[in-house]
């Protein structure tokens, strides 16, 4: 562990309140035991081939003041990212630029970075779920946290076009820690987008999102993960619902060498309701590992999970996922699905859909498939004159759409399905 | 354990004899009881080397986290490994120990075997105390002997076979098995033999703290095809006895294997069995395992399908009364190509019960044409009890089309209203539902097991209020 060390911790500076939780985690950092595929929860995955010293933390010095853009206008990123009411910029962990549509700000919306946040505002809220579901990762991620985004929408408050997080992350052997905090107060509603990038020999990005959605609050998340080919990134999204508070959060995986997502949602509200979707795609020798976790700890709960996924070359997923419904969660409802699609000979999935019981009102059910492109579906598409290659790009973009379809951020299902797209083409298509 | 918590109401086979046994050891475990059971036994060489080996292992082997996890109180030195409870074996009912025929007349041995069965074991402890095969079966060849006699009468079967589906070093159960291993059944029928009639086995813990680690080896050779129909029962003590059985099943190609299973141990009893097949080209295995009883279990039959076209199957109903655990599943391991299997279980949660399925399917690169399926319907019908699912797919080859889905809900109140409104009261719809939930398990099951697998759920049913 020598250049993720306390030192290294205390040269990121920021407000005290952020330089008081780094320290207590950094405290934490010598006696840090990486996980290996022993632990259930890492079983499948490539931590085995994780190795802490091919990467070093961004040093300040590199990383520049808070707020200083080196891309002017979030670069070719924010170009595509079409509607918004509010851009933040997040360059190797820090956020370096920042701009909210002034009506919103006038109401009382806040964007910005954690870094130049020195009221504390976000304090309170900062950790709140990403404490309650730690890991080695996460204290690391806590020791290193450079200034990620912030938003706050203040209560009853209505945020109609999404709010855009670009995550851009480089260097070689450098490790980055991107934070997202999204906080939704009582009754409030928002939008918000989170789109990562990195490129670099050896890049780790070990990322943090928090969704706080409080009573009645409505949130809307989607993030796309397009890293560069040897990025491993090891990142925990997790949601804490309020009563009758709703999430509809999504994620696209397409980059990445290894890329790991754990996607966790505690309902701990009556009434509330979470939707979760993914797409995942990976071609090469890449990897997408997926651990989700559904928790039911109130009564009258309600949350629905769809992943789906296509591997083809070497390519290999994971997706492990648990329905839990606490003793409390009586006239509950859960369900839990994961397609796979095996393109060729060589690739695998695997898929763990597990449910935990405890209460007996309640509605629950899982299913998992992992299987071929079907041929009965080839050969219509034969019988119709459509060359093979073309009908597997067909019938693979099919597979999607009803994912794509039902994106939660409804400006940007073209150009994501334009990037799935394009991922599948660049391999010259599917090979049968 | 405490003996307070046992409700010995609703077990119906819990009461104990008096023990008077032949050879009755020291608690414990060391080479010196492995030894003495082999020297007991008048094994040859071989054996006793197998056994010596495999309490090696025992010993090296670590205790799996989720094994532990489930069972924190086990002491594997309180535990009697080896219990003799007559000279010899009996052919004859009338000659079985009174207290022994007692028993067994109170479980229907006897009775079950005049009805229907073509030939019946039974257990006692550690040794098989009464045996009897068809004579028609005999006389086509087909061997249905216990365990012990097998190894002296019928060495070079099982010589070949003993150990080869599920090794000593496969898990620490089946190595504590390994080492101390006394009775069982062993079955061997010949090319082309159809046995038309269930062969059945017994199995009765009586003593304290004791063990019972049976062994069977069943081969279907060529084209055979044959049932075996196990039960098991103990008496309810206040301090745990541990049942731990290694079952081998091979079916050659184009062989048939049924085996079912009705466990009925009391709620003391720890079962921890390790139960495997080997499925040859186009042969089938199907294990029918019915849980009912034991404190805990853990047991999950698998086939390793290893020839082309080979099916294999496990359906399996679970049901957790309180204070017990069923934590049950399967594993299917296709190696070969065109290999199909079939995992359909069903599980109720009561009382404070817990069911568990747990299962595997593993599709190797190379299967091609695999196809599986896995089926899990979950009923927890109160509010303490409960249920989990973790049913594991690793697939390795492109072409493989696995599936699996699960339920879990509880009793549907319009199901109820309806049973209601034609003049049913509560109990009895709820119980009549709970049977339709685990018909497709019951319908594969002899008639006689199908109607006590049905009773002894409706008398755990009794009471409830779904």
């Amino acid at each position: 562990m020598t250049a993720f060390s306390a030192d290294a911790s205390r040269t990121l500076g920021g407000p005290d309140w952020l330089t008081r939780r780094r320290s207590a985690a950094a405290e934490r950092l010598a006696d840090l035991v990486w996980p290996s595929t022993a632990e259930e929860i890492w079983r499948y995955s490539a931590v085995d081939r994780f190795d802490p010293d091919r990467y070093a933390p961004v040093p300040a010095g590199e990383l520049g003041p808070p707020g200083a853009e080196a891309v002017p206008g979030g670069g070719l990123l924010a170009a595509e990212a079409g509607e918004r009411s509010g851009l933040v910029v997040v360059r190797n962990g820090r956020v370096v630029r920042h701009e909210l549509d002034p009506a919103l700000e006038a109401r009382g919306v806040r964007v910005q970075g954690l870094a130049t946040d020195t009221d504390g505002v976000a304090e309170p809220w900062l950790g709140r779920c990403s404490d309650a579901s730690p890991d080695a990762f996460t204290v690391l991620h806590d020791a290193f946290l450079a200034g990620g985004a912030f938003v706050h929408v203040p209560r009853g408050v209505v945020v109609s076009a999404p709010i855009v997080v670009l995550h851009w992350s480089e260097g070689d052997g450098r490790a980055t820690f991107p934070h997202t905090l999204v906080v939704a107060e009582e009754g409030s509603e928002v939008s918000v987008v989170d789109r990562y990038s990195s490129r670099g020999r050896d890049h780790l990005v070990d990322a943090v999102v928090e969704l706080l959605v409080g009573d009645g609050a409505h949130v809307r998340y989607l993030s796309v993960q397009e890293h560069g080919p040897e990025t491993w990134q090891v990142a925990l999204q997790r949601a804490h619902l309020g009563r009758d508070a709703g999430l509809r959060a999504s994620a696209v995986a397409l980059g990445g060498d290894y890329a790991r997502l754990r996607s966790e949602t505690r309902l701990d509200g009556p009434g509330a309701e979470s939707d979760l979707l993914a797409v995942y795609f990976g071609d090469g020798h890449q990897m997408h590992d997926f651990r989700t976790l559904q928790d039911h700890t109130a009564p009258s709960t309600r949350s629905n999970l769809l992943f789906k996924g296509a591997v083809e070359d070497e390519a290999h997923s994971v997706y492990s996922g648990l329905v839990r419904l606490r003793p409390e969660a009586q006239r509950s409802e859960a369900y839990q699905t994961n397609r796979n699609l095996v393109l060729t000979d060589g690739a695998g999935a695997e898929s763990i859909p597990n449910l935990e019981i405890e209460a007996n009102d309640v509605r629950c059910s899982h299913a998992s498939t992992v299987g071929p492109v079907d041929d009965d579906q080839r050969y219509y598409l034969a019988t119709r004159g459509i060359p093979p290659e073309e009908a597997d790009r067909l019938i693979v973009m099919g597979f999607f759409e009803d994912v794509l379809n039902r994106l939660p951020v409804r400006s940007l299902v073209t150009p994501i399905r334009a990037a799935v797209t394009r991922k599948i083409e660049q391999r010259g298509g599917v090979r049968a | 354990m405490a003996a307070s918590d046992i409700d010995l109401g609703s077990y119906k086979l819990g009461w104990s004899d008096t023990e008077q046994y032949v050879y009755k050891p020291k608690k414990g475990l060391n080479e010196t009881v492995v030894r003495d059971i082999s020297h007991y036994k008048s094994e040859p060489e071989w054996m006793t080397k197998f056994r010596v080996n495999a309490l090696t292992r025992f010993e090296r082997k670590p205790m799996l986290e989720w094994f532990a996890r489930n069972m924190p109180d086990i002491d594997f030195d309180d535990i009697y490994y080896y219990i003799k409870p007559t000279e010899k074996q009996v052919s004859d009912w009338d000659m079985l120990p009174e207290e022994m025929k007692t028993t067994y007349e109170r479980l229907g041995i006897p009775e079950a075997e005049r009805k229907f069965l073509a030939g019946v074991t039974a257990q006692y402890e550690s040794e098989v105390v009464y045996h009897k095969n068809r004579e028609d079966l005999e006389a086509l060849g087909v061997l249905f002997t216990d365990m012990d006699t097998a190894v002296r009468e019928h060495p070079e079967i099982v010589q070949q076979h003993f150990g080869t589906v599920i090794p000593p070093g496969d898990n620490k159960f089946a190595a504590l098995n390994s080492a101390v291993w006394s009775g069982g059944s062993f079955i061997y029928v010949p090319p082309g033999v159809h046995v038309d009639m269930p062969l059945q086995a017994y199995f009765r813990i009586n003593a304290e703290n004791a063990g019972q680690f049976e062994r069977t080896l069943i081969i279907a050779d060529e084209g055979a095809s044959v049932h075996y129909v196990e039960g098991c029962s103990a008496p309810v003590y206040s301090s745990d006895s541990l049942h731990s059985a290694v079952v081998e099943l091979i079916a050659k190609p184009g062989a048939r294997i049924r085996y079912t299973t009705i466990q009925n141990w009391s709620p003391n009893v720890y079962n921890l069995v390790t139960k495997r097949a080997r499925a040859e080209a186009e042969a089938t295995v199907e294990w029918i395992d019915g849980n009912l009883g034991s404190k805990l279990t853990m047991k999950y039959p698998a086939v390793v399908l290893t020839g082309p076209k080979a099916h294999g199957e496990v359906l399996s109903v679970a049901y957790a009364g309180p204070g017990q655990h069923q934590d049950a599943g399967a594993k299917m391991t296709h190696v070969a190509p065109e290999t199909t299997s079939i995992i359909d279980s069903k599980s109720i949660s009561k009382d404070g019960g817990r069911t568990t399925y747990r299962g595997l399917v593993r599709v190797e690169d190379g299967a091609y044409g695999v196809k599986s399926h896995v089926r899990c319907d979950a009923l927890i019908l109160d509010e303490e009890s409960r249920s989990d699912t973790y049913p594991y797919m690793e697939i390795e080859e492109q072409d493989a089309r696995v599936g699996h889905e699960a339920t879990v809900s509880k009793v549907g109140d319009d199901q109820l209203f309806y049973l209601m409104s034609r003049g049913l009261d509560e109990q009895q719809a709820t119980a009549m539902i709970v049977n339709g939930f685990i018909e497709p398990i019951t319908k594969t099951l002899p008639m006689e097991y199908a109607v006590e697998l049905s009773r002894l759920i409706e008398l755990n049913m009794e009471g409830a209020v779904g």
